[in-house]
């Protein structure tokens, strides 16, 4: 008997969410998906939607996420593809929104909604094969779904200039900052230069310990601030000792902040850097930093170059050593230069990439795929499959 | 060496933007004290491109997989130099000076029609590899854009590192020395206005009220891959809809019977306008509008028309297509949507309505114009001249 079911659950909503928490459902992953996911619950629970997160893990839970339900998907630990499957067991009239697309093969729900997070296969050494398998990922996306959302537009261009034809079913939604919670903070004298990412080769801290290297002995009234992870201590403390051995220690800080405390840290930077070398969307970190009224000094890959007009609001370069110290030291010595572009950078922000602005633009493709949840009968939730 | 700065029969010159692009590049090279020449396609001839600075034809013409093999023989068997500006990308096929630089203009091949010209698999296989080559030879790639960028990173990861981001440049002097208020005609510029004239509210789209209607100025070539027929459909559909709006369309098409034919159907639809000139009569255009649009489809890069609109302090509607994502920040300093018509009618309805919102797009536009002038240009140029060709 579905009628019954569908008044008290006729709003649900599937939710495929890769990674929310850790494969044993201990704890969740943080990170920019995790934030993500928050925002996106949030706005269906307004409009009326009942969401379920669904994820991959290591043997069949249910946890419960800020309110939210969390399932997992035990047969991820036989294959991906077979957790993946298990998401769309037994709900066929249940409508899935997939907050990242698969990265094997996939049999999306018909009509449904997918979104990517940039494109994440163009760094040195990914190998031939990966390549090829990333391309036929998102066509595979694009060619079931209804709209696939991305949260920048190279992962667009890169689309539109390898298939054209698909491009037509993306639609951007860049992503958000909390322009209350991330506010500029008193420039002090002293310059800091903030790291504020996560331990991960793809973001770059190699380039950014050769800058500090690179000016710091120069420039005794600069100090870098990294603010990393913890999610593996013992690459953090692999880090803090090798820093304890360099010649200007005094000068470098490392610390592992919580979400909650990075409002705080950013406050105490002047300048923030970004340096990564492939696999960027519309990084919360690059809106956090403009949010906070730093310069924000970033490699001109993907999403961050959506976020940053270089000169205006920002400084873009390629993700070279040699770049970032002359650029560094630009702005080292230019504290009007990096005023300004704090300054226009938190503008941008609040003007552009608001949550309120996210949200309506959210608002508008969830309506546009799944209608309003009191609107969906039988006839429309079971066009995924035939009752069961 | 080029593909076509001048016809190939060498009597008209072209002037958009890439001919724009070449004669500053050629005035920053005689400035830094190189002694330059140009080669392209063509019967033989050898004419100027600036005082003293000849540009000598090549009798090749043939393409094939989307490049000019022989034309690129050619130009090494007989130009006698010492460095190499390949002025499109793919001229660096299949070989390349050691010291030499190429130019990306942005992805030409991101629209239909590209894929039947290269129709089957193997085709596409044999033009990226030519791609390839012609990106691995000279020794840096100044892209005009990030999409480039990211599509060569994407392709061939690593290879990005060969590629130099330098925007487009805008004259600011010319388009936005005068930026005032929407709607300004020569009379009305500042200065030539009677002082302590109240300045004629912006007008509102649906509130003809008796003042100017709102102005919307299409600025580009007419071709369909920019966004043309979109831009005429919305014309005709907000015309209909709206008393208090007027289309100029401002450019040149390739072929001077659509030009009839477009000019017939501008005068059939009241409000819609259809005529051109030459660049230096611009800034009083977009001086004179409300909105510009650049509704490109396909094949963009950092478009001078949209800096030029920006320059002049105007809100502009562009697509989310290839390097129109570098210049513009959907909501801060103008709006991005998709290539379609339907997105385009919205957008201009909802501008049309706001005209502080207007206001504010375009100030911020002009804003970040700046960060996009043609002194900026030249350093960024210098900077990779001399890491190159610095013996």
């Amino acid at each position: 008997m579905r009628a019954g079911e569908r008044t008290q659950a006729g709003a649900r909503m599937r939710v495929f969410v890769p990674n929310l928490l850790s494969w044993d459902g201990s704890a969740p992953v943080t990170g920019g998906l995790e934030r993500f996911a928050r925002q996106l619950l949030r706005l269906l629970r307004s409009l009326g939607w009942q969401p379920e997160v669904w994820q991959y893990a290591a043997a069949d839970w249910l946890k419960e996420w800020e309110g939210f339900p969390v399932h997992g998907c035990g047969l991820s630990a036989i294959a991906l593809e077979a957790g993946f499957q298990q998401l769309h067991q037994g709900g066929a009239d249940v409508p899935i929104l997939y907050a990242s697309l698969a990265f094997h093969p996939a049999r999306y729900q018909p009509g449904s909604l997918v979104m990517s997070h940039g494109v994440w296969w163009d760094g040195a050494g990914v190998p031939a094969e990966q390549i090829r398998a990333a391309f036929r990922w998102a066509e595979q996306a694009l060619a079931q779904a209804r709209l696939v959302v991305s949260c920048d537009y190279n992962f667009l261009n890169v689309v539109r200039s390898w298939q054209p034809d698909l491009a037509g079913k993306i639609r951007v939604i860049p992503n958000f900052v909390d322009t209350d919670a991330f506010v500029p903070g008193d420039a002090g004298s002293q310059v800091v230069i903030l790291y504020p990412r996560r331990l991960d080769e793809r973001r770059g801290l190699q380039l950014f310990l050769q800058a500090a290297a690179a000016l710091l002995p120069r420039f005794p009234q600069v100090s870098f601030l990294l603010s990393v992870d913890d999610n593996h201590p013992a690459e953090t403390e692999k880090l803090r000792r090798w820093l304890a051995d360099q010649p200007w220690r005094e000068q470098v800080e490392l610390v592992t902040a919580s979400m909650e405390a990075m409002p705080e840290v950013y406050r105490r930077a002047q300048i923030v850097v970004l340096p990564s070398l492939y696999s960027e969307g519309t990084s919360f970190s690059c809106l956090e930093a403009m949010a906070s009224g730093c310069a924000v000094v970033a490699s001109d890959v993907g999403g961050l170059t959506n976020l940053i007009l270089s000169g205006y609001n920002g400084l873009l370069l390629p993700p070279r050593a040699s770049a970032l110290v002359e650029a560094l030291e630009q702005l080292i010595r230019e504290p009007d230069l990096r005023a300004r572009l704090g300054r226009r950078a938190r503008q941008v922000a609040e003007e552009a990439f608001s949550l309120q602005r996210w949200e309506d633009q959210w608002r508008r493709v969830i309506t546009q795929v799944y209608g309003r949840p009191l609107d969906r009968g039988p006839q429309h939730g079971a066009e995924g499959g035939t009752g069961r | 060496m080029t593909t076509n700065h001048y016809h190939p029969d060498g009597e008209r010159q072209l002037y958009g933007g890439a001919e724009r692009y070449g004669l500053e590049l050629t005035r920053l090279l005689l400035d830094l004290g190189y002694e330059v020449e140009w080669w392209q396609v063509g019967e033989g001839w050898v004419r100027e491109i600036l005082p003293g600075v000849p540009i000598r034809s090549i009798r090749e013409n043939s393409f094939s997989y989307q490049t000019m093999p022989a034309l690129n023989q050619a130009f090494h068997a007989r130009a006698n130099v010492d460095y190499a500006l390949y002025f499109v990308a793919f001229l660096a096929y299949p070989e390349a000076l050691p010291r030499s630089l190429a130019i990306s203009h942005g992805i030409y091949w991101d629209y239909p029609g590209f894929d039947v010209t290269l129709a089957t698999d193997n085709d596409r296989e044999e033009w990226r590899r030519r791609m390839l080559l012609a990106l691995a030879g000279p020794r840096r790639i100044v892209s005009v854009d990030t999409a480039t960028i990211q599509w060569v990173n994407s392709s061939w990861p690593g290879l990005g590192h060969k590629l130099v981001y330098i925007p487009n440049f805008v004259d600011l002097q010319a388009f936005g020395s005068q930026a005032g208020r929407a709607g300004q005609t020569a009379a009305e510029v500042p200065g030539e206005a009677a002082e302590g004239d109240e300045p004629a509210p912006e007008p509102i789209l649906g509130q003809p009220g008796g003042g100017r209607p709102v102005r919307v100025l299409f600025p580009r070539r007419m071709v369909q891959v920019r966004g043309l027929n979109e831009a005429a459909r919305a014309a005709e559909v907000l015309t209909a809809r709206y008393e208090n709006i007027e289309f100029h369309f401002v450019g040149r098409f390739h072929d001077e019977g659509l030009e009839k034919e477009f000019l017939r159907w501008a005068g059939s639809h009241r409000n819609i306008y259809y005529y051109w000139l030459p660049p230096h009569a611009m800034p009083r255009v977009y001086r004179a509008v409300d909105l510009v649009l650049i509704p490109s489809r396909s094949t963009e890069g950092t478009s001078l028309s949209c800096l030029e609109g920006m320059a002049a302090g105007r809100s502009v509607i562009a697509t989310w297509v290839g390097g129109l994502t570098d210049l513009i920040i959907d909501g801060f300093n103008g709006r991005l949507i998709p290539p379609d018509g339907q997105a385009l009618v919205e957008a201009i309805e909802e501008l049309g309505k706001q005209p502080a919102l207007r206001r504010q797009l375009g100030e911020n536009a002009r804003q970040v114009a700046r960060a996009f002038s043609l002194e900026r240009w030249r350093q960024r140029w210098s900077q990779v001249l001399e890491e190159v060709f610095t013996p």
